[in-house]
């Protein structure tokens, strides 16, 4: 601004001398100074408006024209509502949902991860695909991995749920971590009060110290910083609080408590940690980290037959946390930016529309003298404002996309992930609305900059208008709304695929999980240090359950319901009639259950029966097996019957188990993990924490939660009802990036139909106006109603075919990026292909249907004189 | 469009032609604006009288398209005087503004002038 307060010093300087040499040459000439002066005055005019025009020569005269166009633009645009609200509606969706998109991909995949250090750091990943969904790593591999050089520290950390009783508040079931002392340093997130844990407390029998997480230290005491250095009290023990860890941080997820991980004297093959993270030494790259943990997990897996079925990795901690979603986020990028495309195609349909209605009016302009520049710079403008009006309406939608999207993560938005709408975001808004508006503001702008003033001007009808120019729009807006249909044609491709493999996950888990509700319940060793006790109390518990509203059955099993988390144990076995040499590497995964389990899941006994509590003995326990034990243990023969004899190592002896039924498989681990083998024990003895299941007669199992809260706070007021939660959102939680990946691709297909159709009707619409003395004098030499309308649907119906074909086409070659994400549904699935293409087919001819029975119902009087 | 004011007209009107005379007139030295004015007026005897309103605007757009420089100098009376000067672009822009003008005036002159010949024929 100062440069041009200069400029207009200087233009006053300019003229002032102007003026006083204009006096100087008259008074030499002879007149008298005031003559002079008077004369020169009126010479030079009014120095006002000589400056203002002389300013608008200045730089900043295209920003006031631009102005002054813009101003322009709003009045056109308020004059026709209609076309100015579909326009905007266009591009606010478009523009909402890859501003959405984009702060996911930004927030997920981009922003820099919450912990100072996450640069350098190399999370180590070790896994048993033969133990499904095996989380825990053993110190021998640990160890290996300590060995390698291009890593400077290693720290690791095992999940735990710590219950934080005490005098201040009822019981609570926290999630936190026993951690290493360098776990913190290495991420380098600092406490916000207090200090990290020291590697002196590592040890067994040092003080018992913890850090808690911010937002559990607000709850539950108060945010009080005075916490630091006294005790609270954790299963009953002291623990003294150490430190405070700053707001949103949780390593691992979902952790708020940290106590010190006392390595434990296990044997070294005992799945134990949950995680490992390394930091990679000065001057070494992943690449080479990741080549010398591959070849020290090659030398262990040569010396120890154990590992030989492990997968190893080195991932840096980003991909770690996000790599999953980095497929689904750029396919979702994918189908926002062809939503985006379809959004464009309508508002330069209707741009187009409106160019052809006003070719007269820009006519008018040019006749007057405005330059063909000015006309593109006006029609330009007006896509401008359009833009940004779409593009601010298009910020709520993403405001509103962005919410969707943090509802969609099952367990709350993870504390690594920041899904906000900030400058970068808005500066991608300003990106896309500048694009979109050029994109479909150049054909209408270029066609405004050909007006011919004389050709426009002498057509009094708007029929006469060449009709080659006529021709050539209306093919420029088939073939938009062409593209438009086609591009419905993938992404509805694509969501049907998802939703489709979504579908098959579901079906594939054999239980039915409408209905069901479950409870974990840990019982406390003081109190319940008997299995007298414990049985009583699960006993009273579970007639209390039975007695709930709506519940048709209950029963329990020692480990989690299915999909939720570790299953139960790994059993060696032998059946009575192998030797063990024979039984060697024969395994099943075993749960133990009470009568009635499968009952509540719906899971129908093929042969044999369930397990009863009279199946009780001392001399024999009784189980069930499922089908893929049985045929793999019983090839051809029946189970039910046989014994097996589990074999718990050397020397051990443990009473044969009789199988009375086998079970129709069903996943404890949802896919891709495989059926395992698996055998369902009855429960002989009761453990310190069951699962209790109840199968209900509610659409909304749920909605006995606080009922069941009540009923045990009523039992026993220091118990927590841990994991009460519907089958229905463990299943949700299990598929919820499947969902997501659905339900997104699902929304945008959803909206792109709906914009192109819009586009189909649109074009119709205006077609049929355009034509609408033609088909009048095609009424009036005898064509009936019904020929009009079989018309303008047979335009529809071509437009439509050549897009839906040109879609099958394009998504035949696009549906492969899905291969990994899809299961048991192919890429071409033919089901899919043909209900995309006829489904869109009869949509769209519904489309078209308006404006064709607007044309059978023409008039052919009005419609010849139609102007 | 604003509603013009009549200088916006004049300058519209003339400002084709008047380019050429300043750019034309600049071709002699550099000269502040009263001087280009004074130059036009005794060059054209007295016939042509450009306008300040006209004449400032056209500088200062001439100056912005590259066609003209100027300078801050010291006038005999020690006053501060802003002095234009012709750039490169400026003499290859007169070339083309006086071609355009020969060929108008030549076309002009035909029309109010048909050759005799033709119209014998």
């Amino acid at each position: 601004m100062k440069w041009w307060r200069r400029r207009e010093q200087e233009l006053d300087e300019e003229l002032e001398a102007h003026f006083r040499m204009a006096i100087a040459d008259r008074i030499a000439r002879g007149e008298s100074p005031e003559q002079a002066a008077a004369a020169a005055r009126r010479e030079f005019g009014n120095v006002t408006v000589i400056k203002e025009v002389t300013r608008a020569k200045w730089s900043w005269a295209w920003l006031e024209r631009l102005l002054q166009d813009l101003a322009l633009a709003l009045r056109t645009l308020r004059r026709t509502p209609r076309f100015t609200v579909a326009a905007v509606l266009c591009i606010a969706v478009g523009t909402g949902a890859t501003t959405t998109i984009f702060s996911a991909l930004h927030g997920i995949l981009l922003r820099p991860l919450p912990y100072p250090n996450a640069d350098g750091l190399v999370v180590l990943r070790a896994r048993n695909p033969g133990m499904g969904a095996q989380v825990e790593i053993t110190e021998e591999v640990i160890t290996t991995w300590r060995r390698a050089r291009t890593l400077s520290t290693v720290g690791t950390w095992r999940k735990e749920v710590f219950d934080l009783t005490g005098p201040e508040d009822l019981p609570e079931r926290i999630t936190g971590a026993l951690v290493a002392a360098n776990l913190f340093p290495l991420l380098g997130t600092r406490p916000l009060h207090g200090r990290w844990l020291e590697s002196s407390e590592e040890h067994k029998g040092s003080s018992d110290v913890v850090l808690l997480g911010h937002d559990l230290w607000q709850r539950r005491y108060g945010g009080d910083a005075g916490l630091v250095g006294r005790t609270i009290s954790v299963f009953g023990r002291s623990f003294r609080v150490v430190g405070i860890m700053p707001r949103g941080f949780s390593f691992p997820e979902g952790a708020s408590v940290w106590i010190p991980l006392v390595p434990p004297q296990l044997p070294p093959d005992v799945l134990y940690y949950s995680g490992v993270i390394g930091k990679l030494g000065p001057g070494n790259t992943l690449a080479q980290a990741q080549a010398e943990v591959a070849g020290l997990m090659r030398e262990l897996t040569a010396r120890s037959n154990a590992y030989n079925k492990w997968i190893f990795d080195a991932v840096t901690l980003r991909d770690h946390l996000v790599g999953p979603l980095r497929r689904p986020i750029l396919i979702f990028q994918v189908a926002t930016l062809m939503v985006l495309l379809i959004a464009c195609g309508n508002v330069a349909a209707l741009m187009l529309a409106r160019g052809a209605a006003r070719g007269r009016e820009l006519a008018v302009r040019a006749a007057l003298g405005a330059g063909r520049s000015r006309l593109v710079a006006h029609v330009l403008v007006e896509c401008l404002a359009l833009s940004m009006l779409g593009g601010i309406a298009g910020l709520v939608v993403a405001a509103l996309g962005v919410k969707l999207l943090t509802l969609a993560f099952p367990d709350g938005v993870p504390s690594y992930i920041d899904l906000s709408i900030r400058t970068p975001e808005l500066a991608v808004t300003l990106v896309i609305t500048l694009v979109a508006a050029s994109a479909f503001g150049i054909v209408p702008g270029l066609r405004a900059g050909r007006t011919r003033s004389v050709i426009a001007l002498n057509s009094t009808a708007r029929t006469q208008s060449s009709l080659g120019g006529l021709l050539e729009r209306t093919r420029a807006r088939d073939l938009l709304v062409g593209v438009e249909i086609a591009v419905s044609v993938v992404l509805m491709v694509g969501a049907v695929l998802l939703m489709r493999s979504h579908a098959r996950l579901q079906q594939s888990l054999g239980f039915d999980a409408g209905g069901v509700v479950s409870v974990r319940v840990r019982l406390p060793s003081q109190k319940y240090a008997t299995d007298e006790r414990q049985a009583a109390f699960y006993g009273m518990l579970q007639d209390k359950l039975r007695a709930l509203p709506g519940v048709e059955s209950v029963s329990s099993a020692v480990g989690p319901v299915p999909l939720d988390g570790t299953i139960g144990g790994k059993w060696n076995f032998r059946t009575e009639d192998q030797s063990p040499s024979a039984a060697a590497g024969q395994f099943t995964m075993v749960h133990a259950i009470a009568p009635g389990y499968m009952q509540a899941l719906h899971i129908p006994i093929v042969r044999g029966r369930d397990v009863a509590l009279t199946d009780r003995s001392p001399a024999e326990d009784a189980a069930i097996v499922n089908q893929t034990f049985a045929s793999r243990y019983f090839a051809g023969a029946d189970a039910v019957g046989r014994r097996v004899i589990p074999d718990f190592g050397k020397g051990s002896t443990a009473p044969p188990i009789r199988i009375v039924g086998v079970v129709k498989d069903f996943r404890h681990e949802r896919p891709p993990a495989e059926l395992m083998p698996a055998i369902y024990v009855l429960r002989a003895m009761t453990f310190p924490s069951e699962t209790f299941v109840l199968r209900t007669r509610l659409s909304d199992a749920g909605s006995l939660a606080p009922a069941i809260r009540a009923l045990m706070r009523e039992l026993d007021p220091t118990l927590v009802a841990d994991r009460l939660q519907t089958q229905t959102q463990v299943v949700e939680r299990a598929f919820w990036r499947e969902r997501l990946q659905g339900n997104v691709v699902g929304v945008f297909a959803a909206v792109a139909l709906l914009l192109a159709l819009f586009g189909m009707y649109g074009v119709l619409s205006y077609a049929v106006a355009q034509r609408t003395p033609e088909l009048g004098i095609r009424l009036a030499v005898g064509a009936s109603s019904n020929q009009l309308l079989g018309l303008v649907l047979a335009q529809g119906a071509r437009v439509a075919l050549i897009g839906i074909v040109a879609g099958i086409v394009a998504a035949l070659a696009l549906s492969r990026v899905l291969i990994g994400l899809l299961y048991d549904v192919q890429p071409a699935d033919p089901v899919t292909f043909v209900g995309v293409a006829v489904a869109l087919l009869i949509v769209a001819l519904l489309a078209a249907l308006l404006p064709a029975l607007r044309a059978a119902r023409l008039d052919p009087l009005t419609a010849i004189r139609w102007n | 469009m604003p509603k013009g004011t009549p200088y916006q007209n004049r300058i519209e009107l003339l400002q084709g032609t008047l380019d050429l005379l300043i750019l034309q007139t600049l071709r002699w030295g550099p000269m502040h604006g009263y001087g280009i004015t004074q130059m036009i007026r005794t060059n054209s005897g007295e016939r042509l009288q450009v306008d300040t309103g006209s004449l400032y605007p056209a500088l200062h757009r001439l100056e912005r398209q590259g066609w003209l420089a100027f300078e801050w100098k010291r006038s005999e009376n020690n006053q501060r005087t802003k002095v234009y000067r012709l750039t490169a672009a400026g003499r290859k822009q007169l070339a083309v503004e006086r071609s355009r003008w020969e060929e108008l005036s030549a076309a002009i002159g035909g029309i109010l002038n048909p050759p005799a010949e033709e119209v014998g024929v």
